[in-house]
């Protein structure tokens, strides 16, 4: 049950997983930033078509209106609405990132 | 990594793979190089782009010293499989290479931002700048990460062009040619060659050859005469630019030894080489190693027979090059057994443990100056003045040279430097993430309708995190209560639930790769 390595293959993933989603959410921001209206268009689908409700309902819930709202701002030509919400959500990802990394370093030397 | 080809892990781990190539001479440096220089970004939007770029390649950085971690513990573990010990010092050899370009890439205005700089952040008109110092993140070098070192050296090529083939036509009978060219380390730096070509001329006159260095323009840069280059062998020949050149013996017409060189002219022998600059890469760290320089010596000096009835004598130990790793002798005493036999004389080299090392079959002693080369890495000269009765001579030398970096490396040593070295990322990260949010707060303060644009919100991703966790300095100006509640709720769910990642983080990496495809297709249209 304990073994080590499997912890490790396991946080590896993990933060294989987390990079990802991050690097998804840049191409978002960027798309949106440089106008590119098909990429927004699809990162957002991608971001919605791949939450998982069974794990957390209440978070996939709010983060779908977000993304609802997030498309119709982009096809309302608002494209600062749009950065703002992508923007603000993928700095929780991150700061939720470094907090569990701080937790899992500090009690594992 | 992928699993890596054989002759890639030979590639990888040869000496001078890797190497950064050198403008300057050996030691030389500069008063004030461009690197030290202090230098600033001209308004806030520049120093924002240059602090979240830095961070982004910082990020890259640190993922590549977390894939170097795991190797370095994964050769911690390896016990006797040279292989796969082989394999992972290849590759970490080729990541911190690969490190140190990307922390050479990272520029300001081409200066290098991780090469120990200060940098002033330009906050635009009426604002203070900030000033930022960096540390130094390449892997070699004082005051840097201590992942690699680096040296000076130099790789030499021979080569023939069309026209040394043709003057060489009516030479080729000699059976002289130069094999191989190498950096002699510590030669005097005010005469190092440049990153060119040059000629070497051999003046083949049997026992007393001159080998002559020249420019591309047939200018002679330098000369060394009494070369022996009759007979079978090697010879080794040092030029005091820095360049040692080996010179295979193997004549074809045992009668060019007899042509009286005091009449007929020299027979000339052409070639080129090519001459590179370099810094080395190579991940040592085998410190204890360092106090001994490479050389061989002879513990004291022996002769056999006295001046009056002749004498043997050995002198002029020499490191020259090991024709193979698998002989290649290593640092510690030998003692040479010289039979003297006059033309059928042997040499015997045996090891501190009695071992036999080289043999040396057939020998003639009987000429003035004879060179002894052990196959292993040493080579000898053994002079007789006179001597002509049978006898037998041991000599005992003191031989010392570093292995290559590959056997004295030492994994779990390196796996605390890298650890070390993580400490230092992490530190610049937070550095950078903390100035990114000063640019931030600032641009709040003095222009908030920029936050609406944007471009300039687009550029400023990297920091919205730190700032909204530090009490959100600049708040929303057009999300409606709507939007800003449903963030207030998925912020909450995000921090206080375990499972957070597991609702959104479930892209593969493939759906990710047809996106990026996507998205750098858009933008070359």
């Amino acid at each position: 049950m304990n073994n080590p390595y499997h912890a490790q293959a396991q946080a590896a993933n993990r933060d294989a997983a987390i990079q990802r989603l991050l690097e998804l959410y840049s191409i978002a921001i960027e798309a949106n930033a440089s106008g590119d209206q098909e990429t927004l268009a699809h990162s957002l689908a991608l971001l919605k078509k791949t939450l998982n409700p069974e794990a957390n309902p209440a978070l996939a819930r709010e983060l779908a209106s977000l993304y609802t709202t997030a498309a119709q701002a982009a096809q309302n030509k608002q494209p600062a609405l749009v950065a703002e919400i992508l923007e603000r959500l993928r700095g929780f990802w991150v700061a939720r990132d470094r907090i569990e990394k701080k937790h899992f370093f500090s009690t594992n030397p | 990594m992928e699993r890596l080809t054989t002759s890639q892990i030979n590639d990888f781990n040869n000496p001078l793979a890797f190497a950064r190539e050198r403008e300057a001479r050996v030691g030389q440096t500069q008063s004030e190089t461009r690197e030290t220089q202090n230098f600033r970004t001209k308004d806030r939007e520049a120093s924002f782009r240059l602090v979240t770029g830095a961070t982004k390649r910082l990020d890259t950085l640190k993922s590549n010293l977390e894939t170097m971690l795991d190797l370095s513990r994964s050769g911690e573990r390896i016990r006797g499989d040279s292989f796969k010990r082989d394999t992972i010092y290849g590759k970490l050899r080729s990541l911190s290479a690969g490190f140190d370009q990307v922390v050479d890439s990272v520029r300001f205005d081409g200066n290098p931002i991780f090469s120990g700089n200060k940098l002033t952040l330009g906050m635009g008109a009426g604002s203070r700048p900030l000033s930022l110092e960096t540390s130094k993140l390449f892997t070699y070098g004082e005051d840097a990460l201590n992942l690699s070192t680096s040296s000076e050296t130099a790789e030499l090529t021979v080569f023939e062009t069309v026209d040394d083939v043709i003057l060489n036509q009516n030479s080729s009978s000699t059976g002289i040619t130069l094999s191989g060219a190498s950096y002699i380390e510590g030669s005097n730096s005010a005469l190092e060659l440049d990153n060119t070509n040059y000629k070497v001329k051999i003046l083949f006159t049997g026992n007393d050859s001159a080998v002559e260095l020249r420019d591309r323009t047939g200018a002679l840069i330098e000369r060394q005469e009494g070369i022996n280059l009759s007979g079978e062998g090697r010879e080794f020949i040092d030029f005091d630019v820095g360049v040692q050149l080996q010179i295979d013996k193997q004549p074809v017409l045992g009668a060019l030894d007899e042509l009286d060189f005091t009449t007929d002219d020299p027979i000339e022998i052409t070639s080129s080489i090519l001459y590179r600059r370099l810094d080395s890469h190579t991940l040592r760290n085998d410190d204890s190693q360092t106090d001994t320089p490479d050389g061989a010596s002879l513990l004291f000096e022996a002769s056999l027979g006295s001046a009056a009835v002749g004498q043997l004598s050995v002198s002029e130990p020499k490191l020259t090059p090991s024709t193979s790793d698998s002989n290649a002798l290593e640092s510690g005493f030998y003692n040479m057994n010289i039979e003297y036999r006059g033309e059928n004389s042997y040499i015997r080299l045996t090891d501190a443990l009695g071992r036999i090392r080289g043999f040396k079959f057939g020998v003639d002693l009987t000429t003035e100056s004879t060179s002894i080369d052990f196959d292993g890495g040493l080579s000898v000269t053994v002079t007789n003045s006179g001597r002509s009765a049978d006898g037998s001579l041991q000599v005992p030398i003191e031989y010392n040279r570093r292995p290559p970096a590959i056997e004295a490396f030492d994994f779990r040593q390196y796996t605390q430097q890298i650890e070390a070295a993580m400490v230092l990322i992490d530190d610049e990260l937070a550095q950078m993430a903390e100035t990114a949010a000063q640019i931030q707060a600032l641009n709040a303060q003095r222009n908030p309708a920029l936050q609406a644009n944007g471009m300039t919100a687009a550029s400023l991703s990297a920091s919205s995190s730190l700032n909204i966790l530090s009490g959100g300095k600049s708040g929303p100006i057009l999300i409606n209560a709507n939007t800003s509640k449903s963030l207030a709720q998925a912020a909450d769910q995000i921090f206080a639930t375990t499972t957070a990642f597991g609702t959104q983080a479930n892209q593969t990496p493939e759906q990710l790769a047809s996106l990026q495809l996507a998205s750098a297709v858009n933008i070359l249209s």
